[in-house]
């Protein structure tokens, strides 16, 4: 009976993926070209051989005429790459500066009849080639990009964890606080333009962990002591949630923006993998962050009792400690974590009044995954769901790596409910 | 400043300030969200099942309905079927692996079903089925040439008058053309008949296991009741109710689009039932009239407060408005958690449970 249900739940699961990932029929018609005039300053170039491949290998070429011009019917949507012969440029003739042979060319939709491709080509040819991108280095670089994704998840859902590892709230307001960290630096940002940027950045966490304890002194503790169970207070943290979001796109305002001192950045390359400069800040700090965090669980008074309560509260209690002081660090740490966390995500993508909604699907995935409760769980899972879903943007459509953190929650659900750390008990 | 007082009377429209939050509370949309809010109540009011996710129903039931009517055509009823269908596979997809853990777990499956479902009906390559992000702007049988709002608004509605297809009925405030006076007859019939079917199943011996499952889930075990199975059907039936609110709601707009389906569609329709009283019989239906009132009659307030300049621009312009609704509906949802939690119908020993 069980196995039955399950054998039926995976046919379901892969039957909906499957029509998800069928390309839409219709955009079989073969009037669509791939096309291009290739020049060499105002001199077209001939007998050039132009590759065009998908991701599933090469779907065509063609040889540049006397005006250089090439052509290569699709039939589909997709990221085309174009490749231009190398062996066949004649003397004399390379790229320009930081121009490669090869040209990405994405097309969403199929709405015109040609996708014009440009190479840049330049006489003279002084400047050197430039190898392009192999297959391995897209891989190198998203899985970079993955990692970046991932320690921001994981700080987040690490504040997540440990709030609900102490208290046993699933703390829906979560995201808001990820949002609520953004918005308070960009405000601080605005506030003192001239000032270095690590200022509005410490006053946004600090804010954070003012909100930690302003709602774990003015809102849960008080209904704690009313004897109000984990589930009700499930439900105020929702309505919570929808206070605090919609106080901030009153104030803040439903456009998105972005920290004004890290607007536009050059990429940098290091070795084969090329990121933006802020990166090479925001990766080891999330990193320290959570090595801090780590280090304060098991080194310190504090820290010790936040797991000893969050392992059997009525033994902590007992040998001492003080429970709605280590309750009261939990939500000041965790705010202030996912403040900090906000922070990044709006340094690399952008700051809006949703982005911590958005966020939260990947969040839960990421705690439950490394087991509720658990801190070093969250960040295993926070590291692992965001590896998985930036990974799978190589394959899939960019908004379906929500897809891919559910089947990884439910799959995990289904295989080890207590998640990559947590201790098996009894569920339900 | 008595002078301004009465100014500020003189200034109220009371016909619209009373008029238009009556007009919602027996229109469409709130028969919708008491339908919704049945289905819940068989969720977590008589079962103990943590949904947060209703509103994955409801798109499972929109989006059935009109694909089934944009892509095979014909019958009405025959697409809602089809929507009930799909809920009832999305009741499998989260059942199976959350219904066993504790409570919590399923919070968080079915606001991420809920979540994953709207996102992939705005996914481009769905375009083709859903239109994408566009959504289904006219739910239309493109073979036949018959549109949703056609068929529901004119052929099948006795109250469609062809000599004057325009006309409306009723007085003040509350008059209604005639497709929506059809679809509130259909939607509020349609709330009389779910609150006495969920009614008699609770107290049929299948609602003593189920109620018992909310009380004390290993007691039941102990009993030899096969526990996933009674909630698992709870889910399918509750959720198929919740469907049929979906598939209410778009032949009342005669269109689906993904951001219909936000989570926050969800949480109105936990305030509708925490606000009538979780586990109550009629707690739904009396909680979806009042908080529809409530809410439109705060929003008109404040509109014509903001519409005669008598609110500061930095505190609310016009444009925040509808966001205030929210705001409201988040701090309705924590105040009667926190001080009535058994709402205006329900009893205060049914509505507190720690459910596992």
């Amino acid at each position: 009976m069980r196995w039955g249900l399950v054998v039926t739940l995976c046919a379901l699961i892969v039957s909906f993926a499957g029509a998800l990932f069928t390309p839409p029929a219709q955009a079989q018609e073969p009037d669509h070209v791939l096309n291009g005039t290739i020049r060499a300053g105002r001199e077209t170039v001939p007998d050039l051989v132009v590759t065009v491949s998908d991701s599933s290998g090469e779907i065509g070429t063609s040889t540049t005429n006397a005006e250089g011009q090439w052509s290569v019917p699709i039939t589909d949507t997709g990221e085309y790459t174009v490749t231009l012969d190398v062996t066949t440029l004649p003397d004399g003739i390379g790229f320009r500066e930081g121009a490669t042979n090869e040209v990405i060319k994405d097309i969403p939709e199929l709405d015109r009849a040609a996708f014009p491709v440009a190479f840049r080509l330049e006489d003279g040819g002084a400047v050197p080639l430039i190898v392009p991108d192999p297959e391995w280095q897209r891989y190198l670089n998203r899985a970079v990009s993955g990692l970046r994704v991932g320690l921001l998840v994981a700080l987040a859902a690490v504040g997540l964890s440990l709030i609900y590892g102490v208290t046993g709230l699933v703390n829906f307001a979560h995201s808001e606080m990820v949002t609520f960290g953004a918005v308070v630096a960009f405000g601080y940002e605005a506030l003192m333009p001239s000032a270095p940027f690590f200022i509005p950045v410490l006053l946004g966490v600090a804010s954070g962990a003012a909100l930690g304890f302003v709602l774990e002194r003015g809102l849960f503790k008080p209904l704690r002591d009313r004897k109000m169970n984990n589930i009700s207070l499930m439900v105020v943290s929702i309505g919570l949630a929808f206070v605090l979001r919609y106080v901030i796109v009153i104030y803040f305002g439903s456009a998105p923006s972005g920290f004004k001192h890290y607007l536009i950045q050059e990429a940098i390359d290091i070795g084969p993998i090329s990121l933006p400069a802020k990166d090479l800040v925001i990766m080891p700090v999330a990193f320290l962050l959570l090595v801090l965090i780590a280090t304060l669980l098991q080194k310190t008074r504090i820290g010790t009792s936040m797991r000893a309560v969050s392992d059997n509260p009525a033994l902590a209690e007992s040998s001492g400690i003080d429970i709605n002081k280590t309750i009261l660090a939990v939500w000041i740490a965790g705010s202030a974590l996912a403040a900090a966390g906000g922070i990044f995500l709006g340094l690399t993508n952008i700051i809006e009044w949703q982005m911590g909604e958005k966020m939260l699907l990947l969040i839960f995935a990421a705690t439950t995954l490394g087991g509720l409760g658990t801190a070093y769980g969250a960040m295993v899972g926070g590291l692992s769901i965001g590896f998985a879903s930036e990974m799978s943007t190589l394959w899939l459509d960019n908004d379906l790596k929500f897809l891919v953190a559910l089947v990884v929650l439910i799959v995990i659900l289904l295989v080890r409910p207590q998640g990559i750390l947590g201790v098996r008990e009894r569920f339900g | 400043m008595s002078q301004n007082y009465d100014l500020l009377i003189a200034a109220i429209d009371f016909s619209k300030l009373f008029g238009t939050p009556l007009r919602g509370a027996i229109n469409v949309q709130s028969a919708v969200f008491a339908i919704g809010a049945i289905g819940l109540n068989l969720h977590y009011g008589f079962t103990g099942l943590l949904n947060v996710g209703m509103v994955a129903f409801m798109a499972a039931g929109s989006y059935g309905m009109a694909i089934a009517f944009t892509q095979f055509g014909g019958s009405i009823l025959i697409a809602a079927l089809f929507g009930l269908a799909f809920s009832v596979v999305i009741s499998i997809i989260i059942g199976v692996p959350a219904l066993r853990l504790r409570g919590d777990y399923l919070a968080i499956v079915t606001i991420a079903i809920g979540e994953v479902m709207r996102i992939s009906f705005r996914s481009q390559r769905l375009f083709d089925i859903t239109g994408g992000p566009f959504g289904l702007p006219s739910i239309e049988d493109k073979a036949v040439g018959v549109s949703l709002a056609d068929t529901i608004g004119r052929d099948w509605n006795p109250l469609y008058d062809a000599d004057d297809p325009t006309a409306s009925y009723g007085f003040w405030q509350l008059d209604f053309d005639a497709k929506t006076l059809w679809l509130m007859i259909i939607g509020w019939s349609l709330v009389i008949l779910f609150t006495v079917l969920v009614w008699r199943l609770i107290n049929s011996p299948w609602g003593r296991v189920v109620k018992a499952i909310r009380e004390d889930e290993d007691a039941a075990r102990a009993l030899g009741k096969n526990v996933f199975n009674y909630k698992m059907q709870s889910l399918i039936i509750g959720g198929m109710i919740g469907a049929v609110a979906g598939i209410l709601r778009t032949w009342d707009s005669g269109f689906v689009q993904s951001e219909q389906f936000r989570p926050q569609t969800t949480f109105f329709i936990w305030t509708v039932l925490i606000l009538g009283g979780a586990a109550s019989k009629w707690g739904p239906v009396l909680g979806a009239a009042i908080f529809w009132f409530t809410l439109l009659f705060v929003e008109e307030f404040i509109r014509q407060l903001v519409g005669n300049g008598w609110v500061p621009e930095w505190l609310i312009d016009s444009t925040d408005i509808g966001r205030v609704r929210l705001i409201m509906m988040g701090v309705m949802l924590a105040a009667l958690m926190i001080f009535r939690p058994q709402g205006m119908l329900g009893k205060k020993e049914e509505a507190l449970l720690d459910v596992r």
